[in-house]
């Protein structure tokens, strides 16, 4: 009895499967409805997944990223696009606060260096100098 | 040329000195635009460095032929 039953489960899972194979289109559908009735489900789903291995979605990511960089580009640049006040916020912030990319970026002007080009202490120099001179302007 | 330890040390005691109001502020100033030339030939070097990485061994080769079509 219990090998017959489990014959026929072997049966209707090889049957099942190559139907799934012949009709990639209904299951196609199938799966989209399925994902339309469950999407809570599906993401509560992979948001504790997420939350029980973020050390592999970490790695995934970095892997994704070294794989697609100019996807990563264009979808910077497309944030950017999209949040000009935003972005006008952070490069105020980022000038204010002195950041190691301000910093760089005035040390680039008139010069073919390159952010890379430019080592951590002149940086911390150049931040150094800029204190200064702000400081001695307000006084003025 | 100094290197950047010792102007960063100069602009700690620029910035003690001024505090402490040992110094005028023109003179804070000028001290201070001493070091943003320092920076400013340490910047040159670098591009300098490399573009003589970027060239190679060309780069021995260029100022010759410059010199070549001076001479012409």
């Amino acid at each position: 009895m219990i090998e017959d039953a489990q014959a026929k489960r072997l049966r209707k899972k090889t049957y099942d499967a190559a139907w799934r194979a012949r009709n990639p289109d209904k299951m196609k559908k199938y799966d989209a409805a399925y994902r339309a009735r469950n999407s809570d489900k599906i993401k509560k789903a992979r948001a504790v997944y997420r939350a029980r291995n973020p050390d592999k979605i970490k790695k995934r990511r970095a892997a994704w990223g070294a794989r697609n960089p100019d996807k990563i580009k264009k979808c910077k640049a497309a944030w950017q696009a999209r949040n000009p006040d935003k972005m006008k916020k952070l490069r105020a912030a980022f000038a204010f606060n002195l950041s190691d990319l301000y910093v760089k970026q005035v040390l680039r002007v008139r010069t073919t260096l390159k952010n890379s080009d430019i080592p951590q202490e002149l940086v911390e120099l150049k931040r150094a100098h800029l204190k200064i001179h702000r400081k001695l302007k307000n006084q003025k | 040329m100094k290197n950047t330890q010792y102007w960063m040390e100069y602009l700690e005691r620029l910035a003690a000195a001024q505090e402490t109001g040992r110094i005028k502020p023109v003179q804070a100033v000028e001290m201070n635009n001493t070091v943003g030339k320092a920076i400013s030939l340490v910047k040159t070097n670098l591009e300098y460095q490399r573009l003589k990485q970027s060239l190679g061994e060309k780069a021995a080769v260029i100022p010759m032929l410059e010199l070549e079509k001076k001479a012409e």
